[in-house]
């Protein structure tokens, strides 16, 4: 295990390791360059888009690929083209923003919870409810608390940023809280309480750094689940609105004409979200091989 | 036998008190709400002087918090839900025509996508190295990174728009076809009982996209885990012992069988719980008008009466399908201490 705390020390050294580690897998290779055009596009993507991404011209509605309007044109008459190399700002943003705050969070409380867990005082018990609080919120359908909750609070990205990271902190909160367990068994935490360390101090150089790598490994994947939760709730209606360039809610603008036989407005958002997704679940395994080896 | 039984006992009784605490969060479900409930039922009414206060004691929200959550527990126990808004019908009745349908689809789909993943499963754990296990980590990427939703749409523009197999994603019958009698509010059976044929193949027709989309989606994990247990079991002593002794591989798939169940047990239980609001979306683009669906549009529309029912039984689903996941354990693996 203190393994892991070297294996990410020499990761952090040089930019030139993690490079070659990123060409010595064709897959990862091909993860990290779908991630870095996404995103490019989030931050340039509105500026190089040939057209406005939310404004529609209704002489090209529902006009098909072609060299003036790359992936056609949706029923609005908005181009799909400028619309999916838009969306990613938002849905980057709403899951990058919503998964760094439930890993902060729901690592800290993991390290609360985890190093006082079993204490026959107030701090074991609030160790205890912040473990079934937790417990509490996993049990529940994530999509539809999502929703009941994006419901009750109204849309809008601020909403769907917070309600998801509440939503994520259980996930965080036990993968630390889980190492955090074993690690505070070892020889050189009892070393560390015998030489007078504040548990403060304890917890943030001696239990944290080797405790956190699973909780990192895991806020890949998770931010690919955001992703599609983002794109879910804005699918029903419930996240972000039209016309902002959102991906689910692009497929969701494209839903019917796919019976009807148009099926550019729907396929590209979707298979944004499908290349952005996976390539974030390559990156997550890659990390998870890498450091836990 | 008498071990598990009263382990079964004991964990049944264990649903009580999670009973509560989901009642309990349902009930402020209605006080997190921003708006007043008594102005979002009486609409324009409200601004009559007067009339949102009576609306008030009739709901009785002006009463102390525990007394409303005890009168709240009464109403639920008479089957007194509410009613919805925008229906006007009793929640209970209207979750009672929808769920059914919602776990037809779910059901059924998850029973396929069991059986394909225990089966393709076991195959590829035979070579680890094989093509079968490369191709199916990439479609476990890939089923893992596709919104299902999306899903459907893909294969009601192939299967509807393009080859024009299957029928159009209107619901769960054809518009020509007219309804049977409900009695058990299961399409598909409904129509047996009425000795309807053309409903049946209509009903059925209706069901083969949604589940495929869903049993394309939820077939990855129960083949990611089934095919690592298997590939890990076996290695394990018991198997290369009994391989050694020369048993017949049939005896040996059943040996692994048996104790690759647990983890197995667990992520079907979790899909099916998952499913219940994780259809939502392709109940959606289906126009399935089953329990996701209707939940949906009652929270767009505010309607909280259905969404805190809802919120109930989903919860409750939810404990029921995990507490069942416990004692299939216990009996499938007796060293599960009890």
């Amino acid at each position: 295990m203190s393994s892991i705390a070297v294996t990410t020390k020499s990761i952090a050294l040089s930019g030139k390791r993690i490079v070659h580690w990123i060409g010595s897998d064709v897959r990862l290779t091909v993860a990290v360059v779908i991630l870095t055009c996404m995103v490019f596009c989030a931050i340039w993507g509105p500026r190089l888009a040939p057209y406005n991404p939310e404004l529609p011209d209704q002489a090209v509605r529902l006009s098909a690929p072609s060299r003036h309007h790359l992936f056609g044109a949706d029923v609005n008459g908005f181009d799909v083209f400028s619309r999916v190399i838009s969306a990613p700002r938002l849905d980057l943003l709403i899951p990058a923003v919503s998964v760094s705050v439930s890993l902060a969070v729901g690592s800290f409380l993991g390290l609360l919870g985890g190093f006082f867990a079993g204490r026959r005082s107030v701090s074991g018990w609030l160790a205890e409810l912040l473990t079934r609080l937790m417990d509490i919120i996993q049990s529940f359908p994530v999509f539809i608390v999502a929703l009941v909750l994006v419901g009750v609070a109204g849309g809008g990205t601020q909403n769907v940023i917070i309600i998801l990271a509440v939503l994520f902190t259980p996930i965080f909160f036990r993968y630390v809280r889980g190492q955090v367990l074993s690690e505070r068994e070892r020889l050189f935490i009892e070393a560390g309480v015998a030489i007078g360390n504040s548990w403060w101090r304890l917890l943030s150089l001696y239990v944290l750094p080797n405790s956190f790598t699973p909780a990192l490994v895991q806020a890949s994947p998770t931010m690919g689940f955001a992703i599609l939760l983002t794109a879910g709730l804005s699918f029903v209606g419930a996240g972000v609105r039209p016309p902002t360039p959102e991906w689910g809610a692009m497929i969701a603008a494209g839903a019917e004409q796919m019976v009807t036989g148009q099926w550019w407005a729907s396929v590209f958002p979707g298979l944004a979200i499908g290349l952005t997704v996976f390539a974030l679940a390559i990156v997550g395994e890659a990390l998870r091989v890498r450091l836990e080896e | 036998m008498g071990r598990i039984l009263s382990y079964i006992i004991r964990r049944v009784g264990l649903l009580i008190p999670q009973l509560l605490v989901v009642t309990l969060l349902s009930f402020s479900l209605v006080h997190l709400l921003p708006g007043d409930p008594a102005t979002l039922i009486l609409g324009i009414a409200a601004t009559v002087p007067g009339a949102r206060e009576a609306m008030r004691a009739r709901l009785g929200l002006d009463q102390p918090l525990p007394v409303q959550y005890g009168k709240y527990l009464q109403h639920l126990l008479q089957g007194d839900w509410g009613s919805s808004f925008f229906t006007q019908q009793p929640v209970l009745k209207d979750l009672a025509t929808r769920l059914p349908s919602t776990l037809e689809l779910i059901t059924v789909s998850l029973a396929i996508a069991v059986l394909l993943g225990l089966a393709v499963g076991m195959l590829a754990a035979r070579r680890p190295t094989g093509i079968l296990n490369r191709f199916l980590t990439w479609y476990g990427f890939l089923a893992g990174a596709i919104p299902d939703f999306w899903m459907g749409l893909l294969l009601i523009f192939i299967g509807y728009s393009v080859w024009h197999l299957l029928p159009a994603p209107i619901g769960q019958l054809s518009l020509s076809v007219t309804a049977p009698p409900a009695r058990t509010h299961l399409l598909p059976l409904d129509s047996v009982l009425a000795g309807d044929g053309t409903a049946l193949k209509s009903s059925l027709a209706h069901l083969i996209l949604p589940v495929l989309t869903l049993v394309l989606v939820y077939t990855a994990p129960l083949l990611k885990i089934t095919s690592v247990s298997v590939t890990n079991m076996q290695h394990s002593p018991f198997i290369v012992a009994a391989r050694a002794h020369g048993m017949k591989q049939r005896i040996i798939n059943w040996y692994i069988l048996r104790n690759v169940l647990p983890p197995i047990i667990t992520t079907i239980g979790v899909i099916y719980a998952f499913l219940l609001g994780g259809a939502v979306l392709v109940e959606t683009v289906f126009s399935w008008n089953g329990f996701g669906q209707f939940i949906v549009q009652s929270i767009l529309r505010k309607d909280f009466f259905p969404v805190q029912g809802f919120v109930l039984v989903a919860a409750a689903f939810t404990m029921f399908v995990y507490a069942v996941v416990d004692i299939l354990y216990a009996v499938v693996d007796p060293r599960v201490r009890l």
